[in-house]
């Protein structure tokens, strides 16, 4: 493996996928918490009567939209094309006949995508962060920062589990975004409800048990089960990520096409 | 020892079978692998591009295997046959990528897209999209993004399709030239009188199987070895059957129901064609149309299959 090369098809990659009408379309899926956040502040605005504070409702936004379905939805529509559209598009063939080793290519593919959806995540997550808090004032802003900053390095593990998922669905599949809508939906939902060890194989148990925010402790802790340790969660997280994407670059390296 | 080998090479597609037992060397030169669509032309194409591996037998290109090797791809070319482009690219930007995956840093990978580019006439579009390119300026694309960091062996899968005649004596011309630079070209195509203007060495694959390989007259000369038919509309059928009966090589002579049409079995299409010529020039003869159903391949791998 080449640092350079890696490095160039990823620079590539993104550059091509910055100004696609599939950004455009993710762009917006990902500013779903902001227009959230704004419409929380319209009803603060005009006085209706809210039972959770502003911290509160950040956290609700974090745990009911932001991860469990801007950060997979993201890295879905990215992550699964890490072959399949350069097959769809009809291109394959003039990289894969270029001296370069398929894990480099590979792996600058799903690098270009893992920086468009961190790109696409991150800037709506923290506008969020400050429209939810606006009204209660710097100094709640500030003492609230570090668990922003722990949200955010929880979603870019999310992001980081799901893109090697889903970069092993597209190197496998024809149609892994079928796949990626499956395990999303079904098998994470149902997963989460089931009990036993069945949420151990989801991302979002881990996602959930990485949450620092105490106010979800009561509202949500029913729904989502017991958790792992922060530890545990980490390297479950990357485990997943390191494992699909390592599993995804054998079998790219040995497909034939 | 030969530039690409292959040796008992068969290929199966589940239980499709793709190439059988098939083993060829190809030195420096043009050679061309003629056969109708499904003949297994593409699959030997991209086992020589190590896009494939076979299902038993083995390639190598320079003596090693080239699925997936990046030693044997710096030396290779690939014009694909239907390959498209990514969209919101320029040509330049694309070739510029492509020379930089070669490893060629950004100023000389710049400097070989605007050759390449020019040398295959597109060097004011160069910063057009590609998308908005015509079919035949795509393949012109598809050419210079084969040749541009100058391999040793260059692979085109129906190189003519979507060129103009223009165009296309020009990609003839550039293949002849390649060739006779001492590169190994392998060319697909299943339209023979392209290919007789490209090279003489010859690859007839029909069914996954190579039914004749060598010099193209070789091969010729067997087609010639069974009566061709020709078929000659004319308002004046008995005066030219009259003309040409008189010849001791005709095979064989009948008409048609409305008696416009005349078909003929000769052994000697070549003496035949001038007789006809004769009988329009000096016999005052009037020909509306003359066709050959045995001029296409097809016909000569019927021929070949049959014998």
């Amino acid at each position: 493996m080449t640092a350079t090369r890696v490095a160039l098809v990823a620079q590539w990659s993104f550059s091509q996928l910055l100004f696609s009408p599939r950004t455009l379309a993710m762009a917006i899926l990902a500013t779903t918490p902001v227009l959230l956040a704004l419409v929380y502040r319209a009803a603060v605005a005009f006085e209706l009567a809210l039972q959770t504070s502003s911290f509160g409702v950040f956290s609700v936004l974090t745990a009911t939209v932001s991860l469990p379905f801007v950060a997979p939805m993201l890295s879905l529509f990215y992550a699964s094309g890490v072959v399949t559209d350069d097959a769809e598009a009809g291109t394959l063939h003039y990289f894969l006949t270029r001296p370069i080793e398929r894990s480099d290519l590979l792996l600058g593919r799903a690098l270009g995508n893992f920086i468009i959806v961190s790109f696409l995540f991150l800037p709506p997550f923290v506008l969020c962060y400050y429209l939810t808090l606006a009204g209660s004032g710097w100094q709640e802003i500030g003492s609230r920062f570090p668990t922003l900053v722990r949200d955010i390095c929880t979603a870019i593990l999310g992001m980081f589990a799901y893109s090697g998922l889903f970069s092993l669905a597209g190197t496998v599949l024809k149609r892994p975004l079928l796949f990626g809508f499956f395990f999303v939906f079904g098998w994470q939902a149902g997963a989460t409800i089931v009990p036993g060890a069945v949420r151990y194989f989801t991302v979002t148990h881990y996602l959930h048990s990485l949450m620092p925010h105490e106010s979800l402790t009561g509202t949500l802790a029913g729904l989502l089960g017991q958790r792992s340790s922060v530890t545990e969660a980490v390297f479950a997280l990357l485990a997943i990520g390191v494992a699909t994407h390592g599993l995804a670059i054998w079998i790219f390296t040995r497909k034939e096409i | 020892m030969s530039t690409i080998v292959l040796d008992a090479v068969s290929r199966w597609y589940g239980h499709v079978l793709g190439l059988s037992r098939v083993s060829l060397a190809f030195d420096s030169g043009v050679t061309a692998l003629l056969g109708p669509n499904g003949a297994g032309k593409s699959t030997l194409l991209k086992l020589v591009t190590g896009l494939l591996r076979p299902s038993s037998g083995s390639v190598t290109v320079f003596g090693a295997a080239p699925f997936a090797n990046p030693d044997v791809s710096q030396k290779l070319g690939l014009v694909p046959e239907e390959e498209e482009f990514q969209a919101r690219v320029s040509a330049i930007d694309w070739l510029e990528y492509l020379m930089r995956l070669h490893g060629f840093d950004e100023q000389a990978a710049r400097a070989r897209a605007e050759k390449a580019l020019s040398d295959v006439g597109l060097e004011s579009a160069r910063h057009r999209r590609v998308t908005t390119f015509s079919r035949g300026m795509k393949q012109r694309l598809r050419i210079a993004q084969a040749m541009a960091h100058d391999p040793d062996i260059l692979v085109l899968d129906e190189p003519l399709t979507g060129l103009d005649p223009v165009g296309r004596r020009e990609v003839i011309e550039w293949i002849r030239d390649w060739g006779a630079r001492g590169k190994t070209v392998l060319v697909s195509s299943h339209i023979l009188h392209e290919v007789e203007l490209m090279t003489r060495e010859v690859v007839l694959m029909t069914a996954g199987k190579v039914m004749a390989s060598g010099n193209i007259h070789e091969i010729r000369r067997l087609m010639d070895a069974h009566p061709h038919h020709i078929l000659i509309s004319t308002p004046e059928p008995r005066k030219l059957a009259g003309h040409l009966l008189e010849q001791k090589d005709l095979h064989s002579i009948s008409f048609s129901e409305e008696l416009s049409q005349v078909e003929l079995e000769t052994r000697e299409p070549d003496r035949f064609y001038k007789l006809l010529a004769d009988y329009v020039i000096e016999g005052d003869g009037v020909i509306h149309e003359i066709s050959s159903p045995d001029d296409n391949l097809e016909a000569v791998f019927h021929y070949l299959v049959e014998t």
